[in-house]
């Protein structure tokens, strides 16, 4: 409860503390409060004697976000490595095997080899859109890390406007790949990039629409904000009769499809399209896009997490139903990182089966489905969510 | 000069150096390409202002939204392969028209702004500054002030240009 209270406190301050100082130009300020695992660093290294006070705030504020955005990093380097192994097992193989203990290296090396290998252009490839699109992918990819809180406070930074943020920052890549693909000057790329545009166009609205009866309840952006009002009451796809559920399937299909995983995987169809706007991107260019691809699975699995499944939390009834040492350990930021760990893990397992049971769909079924059917249910589902908390009362 | 001075300056060189991109590449889709920065550019002006909600809108709408639009129009419109060109002498010319236009439009709205010294972008409020620009450049003390002949002349110009781009069709 208390900590509840600290974080409703500091969000009004994020909102109304508008000082033109050096400390508003790292939005990772509020991050330093007495909960904070790195706030004990970031003091010591505030301490310190000569320099100024501001530079070195801002100096251990930065080491412990790239400390928090290397976790991040290593944790979507092992995406791959379960996905491969549990896909293996479901086909009755035996998956990655050799390269340390269980195969457990196979993506490093994987890694390593695709970083060395020859950097190839094709003949006629635009070379600005060639390298920018890339350039374009990779960052706004790792961009989306920063609002993700891996325990109350453990987060790159607070913004009031955390899940737009992550929606903005995504919808550069539909017009990126599209880029990437016509400057590969490749028939396969720029049909490839076409495809991507529109699909990830099409699921991008119900995607947000699903989430919007939750943040119109909650009255935040702020994904911190969302976990712990689902910690006092509840978890989102268990409410509302139902409604929450919906709204919790049309996020996930939609974010498969903005992932461009096997059924909706249209746009880089092997079959027809090679390997669709991907196609003529080699070595580093290629481990990029790779890399943007499970962050992109990464970082919508985390939203699925935090939007409807409590986040950090474990328990997932409300605060006032549940046993008061329960209430103390969801509150431990231990526990809510371990936590994160597996909610995380359990999503790569469950995209991977969805992987392994399920055909493509076709081209026009796929923007027929989203544009007819989940733009309709989502609104719905929001209505719905919205009537219940008795919003238009 | 504080950090934010620097940031700005940093930010408005990037915002030019793109628009400039956006009217000398050859190519429309490397000025799309362009386009996209500069808007991205334009939504970190919004940011420097405090104004997360519109640096957000700005980059999924503009950034996002609004770039995959041009790409479409500009692939599925242009009858020639990879190749299609401005007409550069025409295009100079009313580019330079429209910049004039927007130029003046900028100084006026700048030059009654209680701007103090040493401090580009805000006085003490950024906000109080950014509406007494808009209320300068919305209403004036002879009625409805500088936007409407503004945009009733960019208006004039577009018609024109498209007169005389569909004059030249007809001529082909």
């Amino acid at each position: 409860m208390k900590s509840y209270t600290t974080s409703q406190k500091k969000y009004e301050i994020s909102h109304i503390q508008y000082n033109y100082n050096f400390n508003r130009l790292f939005q990772w300020s509020h991050v330093m409060s007495d909960h904070q695992p790195f706030s004990a660093f970031i003091e010591t290294l505030s301490g310190l004697p000569g320099g100024s006070g501001d530079l070195k705030t801002g100096l251990a504020i930065a080491i412990s976000t790239l400390l928090l955005g290397t976790y991040i990093m290593i944790l979507q380097l092992f995406g791959p490595y379960v996905e491969r192994k549990i896909m293996a097992r479901q086909q009755g193989r035996k998956g990655p095997y050799y390269v340390g203990w269980r195969g457990i290296l196979q993506i490093p090396a994987d890694l390593g080899k695709l970083l060395f290998k020859e950097d190839t252009m094709p003949e006629n490839a635009d070379r600005f859109g060639f390298f920018m699109s890339i350039y374009l992918i990779g960052l706004t990819s790792i961009m989306s890390f920063s609002p993700l809180p891996f325990g109350k406070d453990l987060m790159g930074g607070d913004m009031t406007v955390g899940i737009l943020y992550i929606f903005a920052i995504f919808s550069i890549f539909p017009p990126a790949m599209f880029i990437g693909g016509w400057a590969s000057n490749s028939k396969y790329a720029l049909i490839g990039g076409f495809r991507s545009a529109g699909q990830l166009l099409a699921y991008e609205i119900p995607m947000f629409l699903a989430v919007l009866g939750v943040i119109g309840v909650v009255g935040s952006f702020s994904l911190e904000t969302i976990t712990e009002y689902q910690i006092q009451h509840g978890w989102f796809m268990f409410r509302y009769w139902g409604l929450g559920f919906v709204a919790a399937l049309i996020f996930y299909i939609a974010g498969l499809a903005e992932t461009e995983r096997i059924p909706f995987d249209i746009p880089e169809a092997e079959a027809e399209l090679v390997m669709g706007p991907r196609t003529e991107f080699s070595g580093w260019r290629y481990a990029i896009i790779m890399m943007a691809e499970y962050v992109h699975l990464t970082v919508n699995s985390l939203l699925f997490i935090y939007v409807f499944l409590g986040g950090y939390d474990f328990w997932p009834f409300p605060a006032d139903m549940s046993p008061e040492f329960i209430n103390n350990l969801r509150h431990n930021q231990i526990v809510q990182f371990v936590v994160m760990f597996f909610k995380f893990f359990l999503f790569v397992f469950l995209a991977t089966t969805v992987r392994t049971a399920f055909p493509r769909m076709r081209i026009d079924q796929l923007l027929s489905f989203g544009w007819k059917q989940l733009l309709p249910i989502s609104l719905a589902a929001m209505l719905g969510i919205l009537w219940l908390e008795g919003v238009f009362v | 000069m504080d950090a934010f001075d620097i940031l700005f300056i940093i930010n408005a060189g990037f915002i030019v150096l793109s628009g400039l991109g956006v009217v000398f590449s050859e190519r429309v889709m490397q000025s799309a390409l362009w386009l996209i920065f500069s808007l991205v550019g334009v939504a970190n002006v919004f940011l420097l202002a405090n104004s997360e909600y519109l640096w957000v809108i700005q980059i999924s709408v503009y950034g996002g939204g609004i770039a995959v639009l041009l790409l479409f129009a500009g692939r599925l419109t242009s009858n020639e392969e990879d190749h299609f060109v401005f007409d550069r002498n025409d295009f100079i010319y009313s580019f330079a028209i429209v910049v004039l236009m927007l130029a003046n439009l900028l100084i006026y709205g700048l030059d009654s702004l209680p701007i103090s010294e040493g401090n580009i972008y805000s006085t003490d409020d950024g906000n109080l500054l950014l509406q007494e620009f808009f209320q300068n450049i919305w209403q004036t003390d002879q009625g409805l002030g500088i936007i409407l002949p503004f945009i009733a002349l960019l208006f004039l110009a577009a018609l024109l240009a498209s007169v005389k781009l569909a004059i030249k069709e007809e001529e082909e």
